[in-house]
């Protein structure tokens, strides 16, 4: 059975992070989950997770609807008690895993499943290549980019 | 006369230390302190942002008994609190709070807000 476009590009997505290892400036295995679950114990370690995020639908012409899919990735990591929020190298080394992750969809542009990547974004909606608070109470890097495909149907 | 509240603030102080209370090593950095602390109930909470499950737990310690390196001194952000069976619980402020407050207006004791960092071994 085929799968569902937004399936089909959140696995997309995930290969391809996955199949440039090496190629990051930090080692990693990225994970799809359809709710991405981690433990405060566990961040200690680079978490990258895939998840599918939104989707949207709107009509685009008199026989077309455009449908955009949403797909996050979270990228987590904490710094021992010593540095803390103030794992300033560390925490630079994320921001470049960032752009280089965000570099990498904006080279290639991908179409994924039929759908032609049309947007990357930073954040939950507030444009924030990290989320502040979780520097503040976890000490954790907290990143996410989220790639938007679309496909007319 | 004798200002009675602060009278009760230590003995509660006292109570909580001397029976509800169980050994801790308490770091910062190079310096520890080996101290009776009274763990309040686990909180489980769920970040809503990414989903991340966190334990959260106050201590109450005896401002008296936390010194470190020879200086009573307050609780900072990033000190730890080690159990016996190797929990430790890393002092971390809330969304809207500071990392500890005094238990009350005369300073008697600290609660603390921590987040555990590891399971126990």
């Amino acid at each position: 059975m085929a799968k569902a476009s937004i399936v089909q590009i959140a696995e997309d997505v995930t290969d391809q992070i996955n199949k440039k290892q090496g190629g990051w400036s930090q080692s990693f295995k990225a994970t799809r989950k359809y709710k991405p679950k981690t433990k405060l114990e566990e961040t200690d370690q680079l978490t990258v997770q895939t998840a599918i995020a939104a989707w949207r639908v709107a009509p685009d012409n008199r026989t077309d609807w455009a449908h955009e899919y949403d797909i996050d990735i979270g990228i987590q990591y904490r710094d021992n008690e010593k540095a803390g929020d103030q794992a300033t190298q560390k925490f630079d080394e994320l921001l470049s895993l960032v752009e280089q992750i965000s570099d990498y969809w904006e080279d290639t542009r991908p179409t994924l499943a039929d759908c032609p990547l049309t947007a990357i974004a930073f954040g939950t909606g507030g444009d924030q290549p990290y989320i502040p608070e979780h520097i503040e109470t976890l000490n954790q890097f907290t990143s996410i980019i989220r790639l938007t495909f679309r496909k007319l149907r | 006369m004798p200002d009675m509240m602060a009278e009760a603030a230590t003995f509660v102080a006292d109570q909580l230390s001397d029976n509800l209370s169980q050994d801790v090593t308490y770091r910062r950095g190079g310096l520890e302190v080996d101290l009776a602390a009274t763990k309040c109930p686990v909180r489980a909470e769920s970040d809503g942002q990414v989903n991340e499950d966190i334990a959260n737990c106050d201590w109450i310690i005896k401002a008296s008994l936390l010194v470190l390196g020879s200086e009573t001194v307050e609780p900072q952000k990033n000190d730890v609190i080690e159990e016996a069976d190797g929990q430790k619980w890393q002092v971390l402020p809330l969304a809207n709070e500071p990392e500890f407050r005094p238990t009350d207006p005369y300073g008697t004791a600290f609660r603390i807000h921590t987040k555990r960092t590891n399971g126990a071994d």
